[in-house]
């Protein structure tokens, strides 16, 4: 409980958020600063296999690379605050507005494999954990098993295999309509229904055993109330708490998702930047995905507290 | 051994209750075919050579893309099959076995070997140390891992050591947070109070008391490691940032055959179902580990 000396607890909390915030993004600056000169000359990469000394020169000029280390650092961080990512040396505009272009598609992606991925598990985990035991409540929990173990680049190949080129009805590549959203979504949320379903299973077990059930039973309120109003509701607490803590998990996955599928989101940009050694790109998609990462994990522990006021943290 | 571990767990963690499920042996069965899967894979890998009689780079282009069961040219039996190279999968995929298992197993005890060290030692210590190590681990939580793992090999080069560092530096977490609480849980336990009184150290209390008590629960999470170590190889391998060609990884062979995918769909696809196998059989191990141990660990749930 906050002191009535002190700060009040909103507000401690808050610069608390932003303190961690600040942390977080001055140590990914400098991991990225000092990993992406150790080594490889992006000038001479960028000024091709053919250019003379002197253009290389001028390359490293132009983008600054040919001062010191420390005050290449210093600047580097003056312009991490100030969202001065520089231009990408491929694509030839401003890397971060690059990468906001490709923001849409991947909250797309994430979104609606998000939301597939609830549809399937929250029925599945109530299923599997009231009829736990039953020969289906053990094959739920082989498949999520599965489901776990398979790889998302392997799911994404075999549902190209299968449904775009043995059965041609989903399109294996890029984002053109509808349609192209079904396999990326599907093998991006395999993963996730897998893990979630053991989690509501397991919670959903432990919330069954609990005094207030048999209350609500002996009430004869019927089982669909039960389960769903009274036992869901504590189930949903844990899992969405978890849910944030694993986004940056789930975003690694979506990177590989998106890579399989030529999905034109961040994720396959960064990688294209990546191989390309196009540092400013890799910079402002790495900041723009931790920042996203932070954000929505700070934003469910913010709705898990509202939920639940016993995980409000007393400072 | 399990009771210990569940009724000593930290007060923050809710308190769960038995859930009333009928013993079964199903579960001992399908980790006892884990292990044995997983065995076999690692004889398999080790003994790559003498399983098969193929090199595994030797590209022969006259029996380009076999379909599995083929004989090539020379007459030889392809038992899944060549890619576009004329290249024995079967072979590549022994080979491409030594990659990840050997990735897989180092990454998961380095990473046991660091967490464990750090979390015991913040869980047991608190104070200071304590705070310190919570805050690493917390601001941690917001980093997503794998993002920065693929631009950090991507940029440094990808070699077996890179990979494994920056794997380490991802799952050293798990270890932490739980030897963390269970240090701090345990260390509150009646026989450590009793050690202590009797003039036992700090030394003999961790090692003799508090990781014995502890290594059940950290091994059902290496098991989970070992895996998720895995899958992130194969995938950084998928993504053209693993080891680098010519040498056979699992991972790659998935992604150079997605080109052939509706001419000749083994070379993407039996790599991939040899990854999602051997997943399969870590973590089914993993499950039975942990149902024996403790029921009640959220590891890998």
């Amino acid at each position: 409980m906050p002191m009535n000396t002190q700060l009040p607890e909103w507000l401690f909390v808050g610069l608390r958020t932003l303190a961690s915030f600040v942390v977080v993004v001055w140590g990914l600056s400098t991991l990225l600063f000092f990993i992406l000169r150790i080594n490889g000359d992006p000038a001479a990469l960028l000024a091709g296999p053919y250019a003379t000394p002197d253009q290389v020169g001028l390359v490293r000029r132009e983008l600054g690379l040919d001062s010191s280390l420390f005050v290449q650092y210093i600047t580097f961080l003056g312009d991490t605050a100030r969202l001065h990512f520089g231009d990408s040396y491929q694509l030839r505009q401003p890397a971060l507005n690059a990468v906001l272009d490709r923001v849409p598609a991947s909250l797309l992606l994430a979104f609606a494999g998000i939301a597939l991925a609830a549809l399937i598990a929250i029925p599945a985990g109530i299923y599997a954990a009231v009829h736990r035991g039953s020969k289906r409540g053990q094959l739920i929990v082989a498949l999520t098993l599965v489901g776990q173990s398979v790889p998302g680049f392997v799911l994404g190949v075999l549902l190209i295999r299968w449904f775009s080129v043995g059965i041609p009805i989903f399109p294996s590549f890029g984002f053109d309509g509808p349609l192209s959203l079904v396999l990326p979504t599907v093998t991006f949320a395999a993963f996730l229904a897998a893990r979630q379903t053991r989690l509501i299973r397991t919670y959903m077990l432990e919330e069954l055993s609990r005094d207030y059930i048999m209350v609500a039973q002996a009430n004869g309120y019927g089982p669909f109330r039960v389960l769903f109003k009274h036992a869901l509701r504590n189930v949903a607490i844990p899992v969405i708490a978890l849910l944030g803590i694993d986004f940056g998990v789930y975003f690694g996955g979506a990177v590989i998702v998106e890579v399989v599928f030529a999905w034109p989101g961040i994720g396959r940009l960064m990688v294209d930047g990546v191989l390309q050694r196009d540092f400013p790109l890799v910079q402002a998609a790495i900041f723009v995905i931790a920042v996203t990462v932070f954000i929505v994990s700070r934003l469910v522990d913010l709705v898990s507290n509202q939920i639940d006021p016993r995980l409000r943290t007393s400072a | 051994m399990s009771t210990t571990l569940s009724t000593t767990k930290p007060a923050e963690i809710r308190r769960r209750r038995e859930p009333k499920v009928p013993r079964s042996n199903a579960g001992s069965i399908a980790g006892i075919i884990g292990a044995a899967v997983l065995a076999i894979a690692i004889i398999a890998a080790v003994a790559a050579p003498l399983i098969s009689g193929f090199d595994p780079n030797a590209q022969k282009l006259a029996s380009r893309l076999l379909a599995p069961f083929s004989y090539g040219r020379d007459g030889l039996l392809h038992l899944l099959g060549t890619d576009q190279y004329g290249r024995d999968i079967f072979t590549r995929i022994l080979y491409g076995g030594r990659v990840s298992l050997s990735i897989g197993l180092v990454t998961a005890s380095l990473a046991a070997v660091i967490g464990i060290g750090i979390g015991t030692l913040g869980g047991y210590r608190e104070g200071k140390l304590g705070a310190a190590v919570r805050g690493v681990l917390d601001i941690q939580t917001a980093f997503p891992f794998l993002v920065i793992a693929i631009a950090v090999v991507g940029v440094i080069g990808a070699n077996v050591l890179t990979i494994i560092v920056v794997l380490t530096l991802w799952t050293w977490l798990p270890f932490a947070r739980l030897s963390f609480s269970l240090a701090q849980a345990l260390k509150r336990a009646d026989y450590v109070k009793a050690a202590r009184s009797a003039g036992a150290s700090d030394g003999w209390i961790l090692f003799r008391h508090l990781l014995p008590n502890m290594a059940p629960a950290l091994l059902v999470v290496w098991t989970f490691v070992v895996a998720q170590v895995i899958i992130a190889e194969s995938g950084l391998s998928f993504l053209g940032l693993g080891i680098q060609p010519p040498t056979a990884t699992w991972g790659s062979s998935v992604s150079d055959g997605r080109d052939y995918i509706s001419t000749a769909w083994w070379v993407a696809i039996m790599p991939g179902i040899v990854i999602s196998i051997v997943t399969l059989a870590i973590n089914l191990l993993g499950d039975a580990l942990r149902d024996r141990f403790d029921p009640q660990l959220q590891v890998g749930a």
